[in-house]
């Protein structure tokens, strides 16, 4: 398989670690818009062949477009912020590749209404174009990473093995992780944490279907596993909502995320001040984003694995009936940051990230996932997924509620 | 007089407001980095040709020189961000210009050093420098200077106060003053004089106290915060202690640190996405600019000074200050409270200098003139001050 991975970032960058044993991985191009960076990345791994490094500018579809054709690649792996989903995601189309990402092109809000009704959704403009996609016989597999991407893989595990009946899903995410040295410093692209954590988050309920409530809403106390512990989790706008209804017959879907309350004050202010603003703006005399200054001002999340220290969880917690009885369960992957630097020279965060399309792309390889068309994790069988998980490194554990 | 304004933001306009009122102006040029902002500021005049515009780069020295040169100036005034103090600072020196300032550069105990380092080279020129001309530091400095000349025998303290009402309505969040200087008095370690240990720092927002502000603005928690008037004071007044607290919100507060925390007080810029920008700068433009929350403000601010110390061997506090309504300013003006506030200070100054009531040579700052002149000038400027001798315990 050849693949061009568009944004090679912390996550990029774990991706291609992860594929440098895996002799199946033919080639993958290393493209991003800081080329310096993907040579750094292209240093570490050491081979020039496997891993040619390409300048990108992942607005510009047509440049995605030519590398892909110059690679001769198979798939297109999206691993750049999700502004510039519609781009990366259009660019496979016209080439003819199958195409991967970890989060979905992104929602707006609506114009009247945001915080009770969902408008334009995650995802949407993906979904629109599914049966495009079916009639060319191209895979676009998105939401893949581990949240959205094993959560689903979870929730769909949980409906075909666990439960004869299900009542909720709630995916629940939470860490223990410390990073040295930094007062303030996320552990994940600030860019698409403030997108996910400042928007309305979406619910999706059986009668109501998609609906969104205000950020930050409905707090609960979630013990997670392996010694992290209790830890208020808030409602987040998150892939899964809008995937897991799609495949999986349940009666509610909800997301959310143990931020922390510096983190939701942080977030709170920036908003405040129009400073988590996606658009240029004028500032003496030159375009810029507010949020792209946001996140120049705070360290790379890439290049803090050596300060951090604890554990992150990704999980799926479902609520249901089996032989009669009521259960509940919650299906999660723990990754341990020092296990994770160790192995892999990357933090934990983007470790667990990047694994599973990794892992997705391994399964498709070799016919063990097959489909056309958009899709979810969901849409696929479980088994082999979870089967793999422990030989990629990220086992899953299974906690009776 | 011929005066050069740099900067009509907020505070430059009502420089210029206040300034066609007085008939000593022979000229004003009104400088921005925005044209259009100067334009729109010329505007509100009927005699344009009193207030001819320049786009203006602060931080090129030539260009203010070249500027100042060809209206003939007399006077540069600094009416632009404090980190624009040295090169506007060396280029009144190079066209032989008085040269004024509202706030000054340099970190705690270094505020103002540099240009202070240059007051002999001034004074040899017979060139003037007031440094710290607008309300606090300024008019504050005036009161510390009254206080010390007809009200008290000996001095223990001087605390300025700054605290104020002001409501912004429909605006989720905006400061009613330069918010890249607001930042970096907000975020730079406070400093306290003491006779005996000189001047010191301490930690932001420390010593929290309720202070009393008159007018019916009422009780407000003060903290400390880095201002001028702790390094200005002791040079020309006889005090065992000087502090600054300033009345900011909880919220402020939060902002404030949030914002240091994440680095985006800096003013230096970076890169981001191939340009380069600094994030103060980002945060100035993200948000409403002062001049422009006329309409959505209500309420007073007061600026003073608290004086603790002995009169007739019996102790004495006073609080000398001066509070603006929003109203009036808005009404009488045409300028928001703060802005208005320190901008009327700077032209007392240039009509006592005007008048010769004051004179000096070299690099000083208000405390160093006669403060009875300055305070007889307040209430024709619509500034009227006042003294209130507080209960003690």
């Amino acid at each position: 398989m050849k693949v061009l991975v568009v944004g090679a970032g912390g996550v990029g960058e774990a991706i291609a670690r992860m594929a440098k044993p895996r002799a199946w991985v033919k080639q993958m191009v290393l493209a991003d818009y800081n080329l310096e960076r993907a040579k750094e990345v292209q240093a570490k791994l050491g081979d020039e062949v496997r891993f040619p490094v390409e300048f990108i500018d992942a607005s510009k579809q047509e440049m995605v477009e030519e590398l892909a054709r110059k690679y001769g690649v198979n798939l297109i792996m999206n691993a750049v912020d999700p502004l510039y989903n519609e781009k990366v995601f259009d660019a496979a189309f016209n080439v003819g590749v199958n195409y991967m990402d970890m989060a979905m092109t992104l929602s707006k809000s609506h114009p009247e209404d945001p915080f009770n009704k969902s408008y334009i959704k995650l995802g949407d403009y993906q979904f629109e174009k599914s049966k495009r996609w079916e009639e060319k016989g191209l895979l676009a597999l998105v939401g893949l990473g581990v949240e959205p991407g094993v959560a689903d893989v979870f929730a769909r595990y949980a409906q075909d093995h666990l439960f004869d009946e299900i009542d909720e899903i709630g995916i629940r995410d939470g860490a223990n992780l410390e990073i040295q040295g930094y007062e303030f410093a996320p552990n994940f692209s600030i860019w698409t944490t403030i997108e996910e954590c400042l928007n309305p988050p979406v619910i999706w309920e059986q009668d109501k279907g998609w609906f969104t409530t205000k950020p930050f809403s409905e707090p609960e106390v979630f013990e997670f596993p392996d010694g992290i512990g209790e830890i208020e989790v808030v409602n987040v706008e998150h892939e899964e909502v809008l995937l897991v209804p799609r495949w999986v017959k349940t009666k509610r879907v909800t997301f959310k995320y143990g931020l922390g309350d510096q983190f939701i004050g942080v977030l709170k202010t920036l908003k405040m001040l129009g400073l988590d603003n996606k658009e240029p703006i004028d500032v003496k005399g030159v375009k810029v984003a507010p949020r792209d200054v946001v996140a120049a001002c705070l360290p790379n999340p890439a290049y803090l694995g050596d300060k951090m220290s604890g554990k992150t969880c990704a999980g799926t917690w479902v609520k249901g009936v089996k032989d009669g009885k009521e259960k509940q369960v919650y299906l999660y992957q723990v990754a341990d940051n020092a296990e994770c630097m160790q192995t892999w020279g990357c933090q934990a965060v983007v470790a667990q990230v990047a694994f599973s399309p990794l892992l997705a792309m391994d399964l498709v390889e070799h016919g063990q996932w097959k489909g056309v068309g958009v899709l979810g994790p969901e849409a696929f069988d479980p088994l082999p997924f979870m089967d793999k998980m422990a030989e990629y490194g990220f086992p899953y554990g299974i906690k009776e509620m | 007089m011929k005066v050069l304004l740099a900067g009509v933001g907020g505070v430059g306009e009502a420089i210029a407001v206040m300034a066609n009122t007085r008939p000593w102006l022979e000229k004003m040029v009104l400088a921005d980095y925005s044209l259009e902002r100067a334009q729109e500021v010329r505007a509100k005049f009927k005699d344009v040709d009193k207030f001819p515009v320049e786009q203006l780069d602060a931080s090129n020295i030539e260009q203010v020189v070249t500027i100042a040169r060809r209206h003939q100036a007399d006077l540069v005034m600094n009416a632009v961000n404090v980190e624009y103090v040295p090169p506007l600072f060396e280029a009144a020196f190079q066209c032989g210009c008085t040269y004024m300032d509202m706030a000054m550069n340099g970190l705690g105990a270094d505020m103002g050093k540099d240009e202070f380092a240059a007051h002999d080279k001034w004074a040899e020129m017979g060139l003037l420098a007031i440094r710290g001309t607008g309300a606090d530091p300024g008019m504050s400095d005036v009161f510390a200077r009254y206080a010390s000349d007809y009200l008290f025998d000996e001095i223990d303290e001087i605390g300025v106060r700054d605290g104020a009402n002001l409501v912004l309505e429909g605006v989720p969040f905006a400061s009613t003053f330069s918010i890249s200087d607001t930042l970096e008095e907000c975020t730079v370690p406070p400093i306290v004089y003491e006779e005996g240990k000189g001047i010191f720092p301490v930690g932001p927002f420390s010593e929290p106290e309720l202070f009393k502000f008159p007018e019916g603005i009422g009780p407000l928690e003060c903290v400390n915060v880095e201002h001028e008037e702790v390094v200005l004071i002791p040079r020309w007044i006889k005090t065992k202690r000087v502090t600054f607290k300033y009345a900011l919100d909880k919220d402020f507060i939060n902002v404030m640190q949030v914002l240091a925390m994440l680095g985006l007080n800096s003013k230096e810029p970076i890169d981001v996405k191939g340009v380069r920008v600094a994030p103060a700068d980002v945060v100035a433009a993200c948000l409403p600019a002062p001049a422009d929350l006329g309409d959505k403000m209500r309420g007073k601010t007061c600026v003073g000074t608290w004086v603790k110390g002995t009169k007739d061997g019996a102790p004495r506090q006073v609080y000398l200050y001066q509070s603006t309504d929003h109203a009036f300013c808005m009404e009488k003006y045409g300028c928001q409270a703060v802005s208005w506030q320190t901008g009327v200070n700077p032209v007392i100054v240039m009509e006592l200098l005007a008048e010769g009531k004051w004179q000096g040579r070299g690099v000083l700052a208000c405390e160093a003139f006669d403060a009875a002149s300055y305070l007889a000038k307040m209430a024709d400027f619509d500034l009227p001050y006042g003294i209130l001798e507080m209960q003690l315990a």
